[in-house]
């Protein structure tokens, strides 16, 4: 078999298991709509750092987390399960309503976070310009 | 005597399996979870799997082909030693997977079959694309030199890898007890895939419990596992599901300042060990999370 045709057929196989997902619900995502949940996620996602606090945004996307050391974690949803960070040495950029969190962290580089309400947005900016090591 | 390539005849099954499996979630509701970018990943690491087969077999085969010009024996290809064969590789399987996660250096391939939060069979696809890397072929050298071929122990370990195809699912809860006492089963690579403290580092099995619990590595299913790493990935990008504990390890390995024995503690001590006990081994887990 020619090399085209097998590389063709692999393609839409896995894109047409990845579509079946899909269209059987795959693509619905966690929602930190909560801060008892998502304290309770962060705790299992991040035991060595307790949680004092949290701070949602409307889409459920993220959380930032108040940590009791003072520093500031981010919970986000990866799909229907979620990952968490402290933020150490991040860079925040503000692109619209988005804000664009890039972690050093060669397994979580890049968090975008979509807040439409200025005032809610500017109470992230400022909280995570505590813990930012530089502001572009 | 030729033996066929059963991983790649195997591929159709897989994909019946893995459709069957979706669409019993989808009616039944329950018996486990896909989600759509976890399972782009899982099928995207397998085929990187097998393009890095093709791509570096050649290292391990032909290793295994220069041991063989130094085999103590001939022993064939009778059933019997096929039987026996695939027995002693599963025991090699054991010990491979046990460094594997006991060695960093091992991990940094292996880690990436753990980096799914899902349990299902597309998780058993997410394979490591740099197991020539790890160089643990050498713990097959024994069988070769023994006196079976290089294409039967490299048979029997395909037909090892294919059966562990169907114990990565929820769907199945247990087998029959006797099943379940002797073979790998659904409940006990659960258990492997768990990241609660209990649960790390155990049930190194392939095809035979039976070495877990003659190894004391064996623990039963209670709880339903919480699934992936200790620390959860933030991305779906397979490149650096594939490379990251590789990275992360070179970075501890040439940082600056360490002494030399610090540099090959890096590599060769378990993951999470740390020249100044800032992260956390799986036994430090467990410790702190002892009853
Ligand atoms: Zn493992
Ligand atoms: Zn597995």
């Amino acid at each position: 078999m020619p090399l085209w045709i097998t590389l063709l057929i692999v393609a839409a196989g896995i894109a047409g298991i990845v579509a079946l997902v899909h269209f059987a619900g795959g693509s619905k995502r966690v929602r930190l709509d909560s801060r008892k949940r998502v304290l309770d996620m962060w705790q299992a996602e991040c035991p060595d750092h307790p949680a004092t606090g949290a701070l949602l945004e409307p889409s459920g996307f993220a959380a930032l987390i108040e940590l009791e050391d003072g520093s500031t974690g981010l919970l986000w949803a990866m799909g229907d399960r979620v990952a968490g960070r402290v933020l150490k040495d991040a860079v925040m950029q503000e692109d619209g309503t988005l804000l664009h969190i890039r972690i050093p962290d060669f397994t979580a580089p890049h968090i975008a976070v979509k807040i439409n309400d200025p005032a809610l947005r500017h109470i992230w900016v400022e909280r995570l310009k505590t813990v930012l090591n530089e502001r572009v | 005597m030729d033996f066929p390539d059963v991983v790649m005849l195997s591929i159709p099954l897989f994909i019946v399996l893995l459709v069957a499996e979706i669409l019993w979630i989808r009616i039944k509701g329950r018996g486990g979870a896909y989600e759509t970018r976890d399972t782009a990943t899982s099928l995207l690491m397998g085929l990187g799997n097998v393009v890095a087969g093709v791509a570096l077999g050649f290292v391990a085969y032909g290793f295994f082909t220069w041991l063989w010009g130094f085999r103590l024996f001939d022993l064939g290809s009778s059933v019997l030693v096929i039987a026996l064969c695939f027995v002693l590789d599963d025991l090699r399987y054991y010990w491979v997977h046990r460094l594997g996660h006991r060695v960093r250096w091992v991990w940094a391939s292996h880690v990436n079959h753990h980096s799914s939060q899902h349990y299902n069979l597309s998780t058993a696809l997410r394979q490591t694309w740099t197991a020539t890397f790890t160089l643990m072929m050498v713990l097959r050298a024994p069988l070769i030199l023994f006196g079976f071929s290089p294409e039967m122990v490299l048979f029997v370990g395909g037909v090892n890898l294919v059966y562990q195809f169907w114990i990565h699912t929820e769907a199945i809860d247990k087998m029959p007890r006797w099943f379940e006492m002797v073979m790998n089963t659904p409940s006990h690579h659960r258990v492997h895939h768990g990241r609660d403290p209990k649960y790390l580092d155990t049930n190194y099995a392939g095809v035979f419990i039976i070495w877990d619990k003659l190894f004391g590595t064996f623990v039963p299913e209670q709880e339903t596992p919480d699934y992936g790493l200790v620390q959860n990935l933030g991305t779906f990008n397979p490149l650096r599901v594939a490379f990251h504990e590789w990275l992360s390890m070179l970075r501890d390995i040439f940082a600056p300042g360490l002494t030399l024995r610090q540099r090959f503690a890096y590599a060769l001590k378990p993951p999470g060990w740390s020249h100044d006990g800032s992260r956390k081994t799986s036994d430090q887990i467990k410790a702190r999370n002892a009853p």
